[in-house]
């Protein structure tokens, strides 16, 4: 397998002004680009974590920054617009994956060609309560069977609540807070694989 | 509380669920739960981390979004466009459709003529 090439950190910092957003409302292309700019990496990347394939994400990230430019009257400002974009972001992610997974049976060394487009460095330290190399969990992740890789992207790492993750996936809060549970010991299992528990 | 227990709570302990006093006290006592638990945290903090990580996206997809607000304003355009000259744009292809029906109708007829 190849190595991951491409590594940027520090994106999803920088919150997104009010004002910017106000001036796209009013229809500004500049701070549409803007806003693109600031945004899209983190986008295309929630995409690419969802659907585990680079053509998927990139299909899905110009769905939803074409749903969100149609939409952006509809954004009130009640929560942040990152937060906003990433719901649906995850929107578009998720029905293509779905559409994908309709159209052919599982295609063997997909997930090894989702990875090659992850980050390839971070913290290196791998011992129980220190973090984990982004490598080795990005890894892991892919290897995770899609219901469970979907629900750890979005509860843990994109920080929805159960209640966001049940609704996006169409399921209880019930079998969404199950779902979670059992990625979380799988994807434990697989990281720290090989020491006590 | 018994291990077995408390390691079935442990990947939602502190965030979706049980962080009652009976595992808390079995977490005081129990150095391997606790070492349990620490992994659990650990990678919590490194899938938070993750967010921060981000892949580098195709060269031309910037181009592609930042295009949006033009692309679909020139598709709303012509949809426009079509809408309010409908009518004109029916009898254009009316009056096509007809006079293509006429001139093969008058070349059908005059050939005949000519091979009487």
């Amino acid at each position: 397998m190849r190595r991951p090439s491409v590594h940027r950190e520090g994106a999803s910092s920088d919150r997104i002004p009010a004002e910017l957003v106000e001036r796209c409302k009013d229809g500004d292309e500049r701070a549409w680009g803007d806003l693109v700019e600031r945004t899209y990496r983190d986008v295309y990347t929630l995409c690419l974590r969802i659907s585990g394939d680079p053509h998927d994400a990139a299909e899905a990230t110009q769905d939803a920054y074409l749903k969100a430019w149609r939409g952006l009257k509809s954004f009130r400002g009640d929560a942040l617009f990152e937060t906003w974009l990433y719901r649906v972001a995850s929107n578009s992610a998720l029905s293509k994956h779905r559409g994908r997974r309709r159209r052919q049976s599982q295609e063997s060394g997909m997930e090894d060609e989702a990875l090659v487009q992850l980050p390839a460095s971070g913290s290196v330290e791998a011992t129980a309560g220190a973090r984990i190399e982004v490598q080795r969990l990005e890894a892991a992740l892919a290897t995770l069977p899609e219901q469970h890789r979907i629900v750890v992207v979005l509860r843990d790492v994109y920080g929805m609540s159960i209640q966001e993750v049940a609704d996006h996936l169409g399921i209880s809060e019930t079998a969404a807070k199950v779902r979670v549970h059992r990625a979380r010991k799988r994807l434990r299992d697989l990281v720290f694989e090989g020491e006590a528990g | 509380m018994r291990c077995e227990e408390v390691r079935e709570i442990l990947p939602a302990y502190g965030r979706d669920g049980d962080t009652g006093l009976p595992v808390r006290r079995h977490l005081s006592r129990c150095a391997d739960c606790s070492a349990e638990l620490a992994r659990y945290n650990s990678l919590a903090r490194s899938l938070e981390d993750l967010r921060t990580q981000a892949a580098e996206p195709p060269a031309e997809l910037f181009h592609q979004l930042a295009s949006i607000p033009y692309r679909t304003s020139r598709a709303q355009e012509v949809r426009t466009h079509v809408t309010r000259n409908r009518n004109r744009y029916a009898t254009g292809v009316a009056v096509a459709v007809i006079g293509a029906a006429g001139a093969a109708f008058w070349k059908t007829r005059r050939g005949r003529v000519a091979t009487a």
